[in-house]
């Protein structure tokens, strides 16, 4: 499994960073709490970096309030492992949440004056 | 201490969540001793990987999470405010059907409503559903206890 060491970690997500990347990550399929992060990781680059600390109780929390669903698959070789699911309200909560970050994103490029004007869609353009 | 009876970083790191997970029930604490467990030891896989002894790769595992105390303190207030919701949902559809009935029952007596009837709806609304809520509570806390 990926996993990249850089040798000054960058800051941990926050718990809304957090909670909108593993609900993206989780739109492409089922996946369990390791692979999720290394996704993340992965895919910035190490650019992010999801604490493990952190990524645990937003998937409790997305999970208590019927965002994501789990079970433990058992898998031919290995331990049985948890594997969450996103949900229909999964996917209404990613959308909500996606429209309230371009909002924000493009509200601080008006005030710093360096909006995104290319056009060019990025990773989380299935929303 | 023997290197052989020191306990293992992870193991350290486990039982202080569990700690704080000792209320919830027991198949759902070991659920999440497990998940914790096999994410720890797939990080402590890649650091020794890297070159990391056993020990050193399980604390560099165990730092990634950060304080165990934080985070089984977070995983607990997860579950625990699943159930605080549950009660109060509970708390106000039996209060509103309470209200409904009283006022029915005088509805159908053709009786004015007496003016002590405020406090009846209250006392019953409040009576049953705490009395519920204390014997759920407890039966909970003994399941944990017994784990």
């Amino acid at each position: 499994m990926y996993i990249q060491f850089m040798d000054t970690d960058p800051s941990p997500l926050g718990r809304d960073e957090v909670r909108l990347l593993v609900l993206h990550v989780l739109t492409r399929g089922a996946s369990h709490g390791y692979a999720i992060a290394r996704a993340v990781e992965a895919e910035s680059d190490a650019a992010l970096r999801m604490g493990e600390g952190t990524l645990y109780p937003v998937l409790r929390t997305l999970e208590v309030d019927g965002l994501l669903a789990s079970e433990w698959e058992t898998v031919e070789s290995g331990p049985a492992r948890k594997v969450y699911r996103i949900t229909p309200r999964g996917r209404a909560e990613l959308q909500r949440r996606l429209r309230d970050w371009r909002s924000r994103v493009s509200a601080l490029g008006r005030v710093l004056g360096v909006g995104p004007r290319t056009g060019r869609k990025g990773g989380l353009s299935h929303a | 201490m023997p290197e052989q009876t020191r306990p293992r970083p992870i193991e350290t790191f486990l039982a202080q969540v569990d700690e704080r997970l000792r209320r919830l029930p027991a198949d759902r604490r070991a659920s999440e001793r497990e998940e914790l467990a096999q994410h720890l030891e797939l990080l402590a896989t890649a650091y020794r990987a890297r070159g990391l002894s056993d020990e050193d790769a399980q604390r560099a595992a165990v730092e990634r999470f950060g304080r165990a105390e934080r985070i089984g303190a977070e995983l607990h207030q997860a579950w625990h405010g699943r159930k605080a919701g549950e009660y109060a949902r509970f708390f106000v559809a039996y209060a509103a059907f309470i209200v409904v009935a009283y006022l029915a029952l005088f509805a159908s007596m053709g009786d004015p409503l007496p003016r002590h009837l405020p406090w009846v709806i209250a006392a019953n609304a409040l009576a049953l559903p705490s009395a519920f809520i204390y014997a759920d509570v407890r039966k909970r806390r003994r399941a944990a206890a017994t784990d």
